[in-house]
Formats: C-alpha cells, sequence, structure tokens
C-alpha cells in the first residue's frame, strides 16, 4: 500500500516537472526570438537611401560674406573629391567656401547637420566614413559619429558607394545605421 | 499489552480509521487545489500572451502597410524623377511635379477620393526638404475620421505608424523667377538636388 501511494507521488511530481519544463520553453522561445526579417530590411533600405541622398545633395558654398549666389556643390562629385585630396597630400584644396577652413571642414559639418535632422531625429544611431585607398593602407578622409555605432553589432550598411578620382585613388564611403 | 489514551493518540499520529479517511480527503483536495491554481495561472499567462501577440501581429501588419505605401509612394510616376525616356532615378522625388500635385489635390479633392484612395487608404503622405531649407509639401492626406450627431469631426483611428524615407530632392525650377533688367521671366536649367525624407502616417 505505501509502495503504491509513493508511485502516485512520484507521478505527480514528475507531472509538476514537465509542467514547468515546458513553462521554460515557452518563455525561452520567446525571449530568445530573433529580430524580425522585416526591420533589418528597413534599416539597410534606410541606410542605402540615406548614403545615396547625401552623396547626390548639392551644398551651397558661399565666395565671401557678401556673396549672394552661392556655388551648388555636388558632395560626392566635387567636395569628397577636393577633400580626399586635401587629406592625401595635405593640401589647401582647390575649393574655398566662406566660413569654413576646408572642403572637409564644409562636409563634415554639413553631412552631420543634414544627418542629425533625418536618423539623429529619429532615433538612429550612425556612422558614416569616407576612406581613400593609398596601396593597401586606408586613410580616413571623413567620420562622422553620433556615438554607439561603431562598436554595435545590430547595424546595417548602406554598402559602399567607391569613386574613382585621378591621382587621388579609390575613394569608398559608407554609413552604418544602428539602433 | 499497553494501551493508549487518546491523548497519546494525537500525540503519535494514530487516528481512528473514519479520521484517517478525512486526512487522506484533505490531501487530495489540496493537491487537486493547487493543480488548479497551477492551471489557472498557465490559462492567465496563455490568454496574457495571446493577447500580447495579437496586439504585435496588428502593430506588424500596419507596420507593412506603411512599408507598402512607402514603396508605392517612391515609385509613383507622379512624383519620381524622370528624364524623358530614361531610366528613373532611385530614391528622388521631382520638386516640380510635388508641387503640382500637392496642387492638383487642393483644386480636385475628388481625384483623392476616387482614385489615390484605393491606392493609399488612410494615410497621411508628406514631402520634407531638410537642406537648403525647412519646408514640407503635403502630397497625399487622407485619415481616418468620424462623425459625431452635432456634425463635428473627430479621429476615429486606434493606431498610426509612421515611416521615414530619407529622399533627394530634385528641383528644376530653382532658376524660376523674373529678371527686371529685360523685363520677363525666366527660366535657369540648372537642377539643383536638395536633402529631405518622406513621411508616411498610416492609420489603422
Amino acid at each position: 500500500m505505501a509502495n503504491r501511494r509513493g508511485q502516485t507521488e512520484m507521478i505527480g511530481l514528475v507531472v509538476i516537472v514537465i509542467m514547468l519544463t515546458l513553462g521554460m520553453l515557452f518563455l525561452a522561445k520567446f525571449a530568445l526570438q530573433e529580430e524580425p526579417a522585416k526591420k533589418i530590411f528597413t534599416r539597410k533600405g534606410l541606410a542605402y537611401s540615406t548614403m545615396s541622398a547625401v552623396m547626390k545633395t548639392e551644398l551651397e558654398c558661399y565666395d565671401s560674406a557678401t556673396s549672394n549666389d552661392p556655388d551648388e556643390l555636388k558632395v560626392q562629385a566635387d567636395l569628397l573629391e577636393d577633400c580626399a585630396d586635401v587629406v592625401r597630400f595635405n593640401t589647401a584644396g582647390d575649393i574655398s567656401c566662406y566660413g569654413y577652413d576646408s572642403s572637409c571642414d564644409l562636409l563634415e559639418e554639413e553631412i552631420s547637420i543634414l544627418l542629425n535632422a533625418t536618423l539623429g531625429e529619429w532615433h538612429k544611431e550612425y556612422l558614416f566614413s569616407a576612406e581613400v585607398l593609398v596601396g593597401t593602407e586606408p586613410l580616413t578622409v571623413l567620420e562622422i559619429d553620433s556615438g554607439g555605432c561603431a562598436t554595435s553589432t545590430e547595424r546595417d550598411s548602406s554598402g559602399l558607394f567607391p569613386i574613382y578620382v585621378t591621382n587621388v585613388g579609390l575613394i569608398e564611403s559608407v554609413l552604418y545605421i544602428c539602433e | 499489552m499497553k494501551t493508549i489514551n487518546k491523548k497519546q493518540q494525537r500525540k503519535w499520529g494514530i487516528f481512528p480509521k473514519g479520521r484517517r479517511a478525512q486526512m487522506q480527503m484533505m490531501e487530495t483536495i489540496g493537491v487537486i487545489f493547487i493543480f488548479f491554481v497551477l492551471v489557472l495561472f498557465g490559462s492567465i499567462f496563455y490568454f496574457k500572451f495571446q493577447e500580447i501577440s495579437f496586439q504585435n501581429q496588428q502593430e506588424e501588419l500596419l507596420a507593412q502597410k506603411a512599408m507598402d505605401i512607402t514603396l508605392v509612394t517612391l515609385f509613383l510616376p507622379e512624383i519620381q524623377c524622370s528624364q524623358g525616356d530614361a531610366e528613373s532615378e532611385d530614391n528622388c522625388v521631382d520638386m516640380t511635379k510635388v508641387r503640382a500635385m500637392n496642387m492638383m489635390m487642393e483644386e480636385n479633392p475628388r481625384y483623392l477620393t476616387d482614385y489615390y484612395f484605393n491606392i493609399f487608404g488612410y494615410a497621411n503622405i508628406s514631402v520634407n526638404m531638410v537642406y537648403p531649407i525647412n519646408y514640407s509639401w503635403t502630397v497625399y492626406e487622407f485619415e481616418k475620421t468620424g462623425i459625431y450627431d452635432n456634425g463635428t469631426e473627430y479621429s476615429a483611428w486606434d493606431r498610426k505608424e509612421a515611416t521615414y524615407f530619407v529622399i533627394t530632392l530634385r528641383d528644376g525650377m530653382q532658376g524660376y523667377g523674373y529678371d527686371s533688367a529685360v523685363s520677363s521671366l525666366f527660366l535657369g536649367n540648372e537642377i539643383i538636388y536638395s536633402f529631405g525624407y518622406l513621411k508616411i502616417e498610416v492609420f489603422s
């Protein structure tokens, strides 16, 4: 009789253990759920479209404080080329805009404003980087970091936006967006 | 043989037969009670989870809808950058077309209900310029509203999902103006690329 009761208690114990295990598995399934693929796609798409828009944007460059008619300079085609030249050969560059030391100065300030007004407003961290490939060593031309994106593992890239500039080399720009 | 009194029986856990059955009954009731409490907790947890899961699903559907509308808007011929028969530019909006569409929607609200509502549904779409100036143009506006008995309108949506997409704004009308020297209008052929974003809000 005592043996029978022991058996029944054992079964009860096993049922409780099974229920607890199922509960744990249920919890673990939702706790370890992966990031939805759509969210990653959206971030990737946003990184690409932002980079593409930044590269095409024309920034205003005034000759002097009294000038009313600014020159419109393309980020990728004019300013980045000139900035790479400034960084690579340590020259003053061909582009001179009122209020800025060089094209690099203008790029850094204006791209920061553009990214802050969009990605920054939407609470997204970003890292914009442009490098010129000289031999095997990449030389940093421009780096704008909102903070926290350089080491983040959950980040998506716009992909490389390369341009080749004669006498300077290959300039590769990339934008990373992270949460 | 030594007999023991009732006090000693209680002390050593020796009960009469009827009393022992009562104790076992109590034990069984206790076990069943605990079992039902566990089942109740499980059920509460499950239904709570189902409720959250349903809400998440609704949110995901709305986000999906916002994403779909964003893609439709990006490739909408009415505002997309084009150059004759050449392939249209990616992530680019022609400001001349945007201004024309904005004007058309204001002048002919029937286009909104008869044609564009079938494409976008309850949504707000605006093109926002960030550089060189901050400005916004509404391309489409159709908020889900209801009407009270007294005739006043109210917002009839439960959820709103906003999606943003950074775009290039191409403007070929920047050189448009009046030249006083020759007393005539001029149209500059210079195309300017500005920076902005598309804001899409969907309602459910």
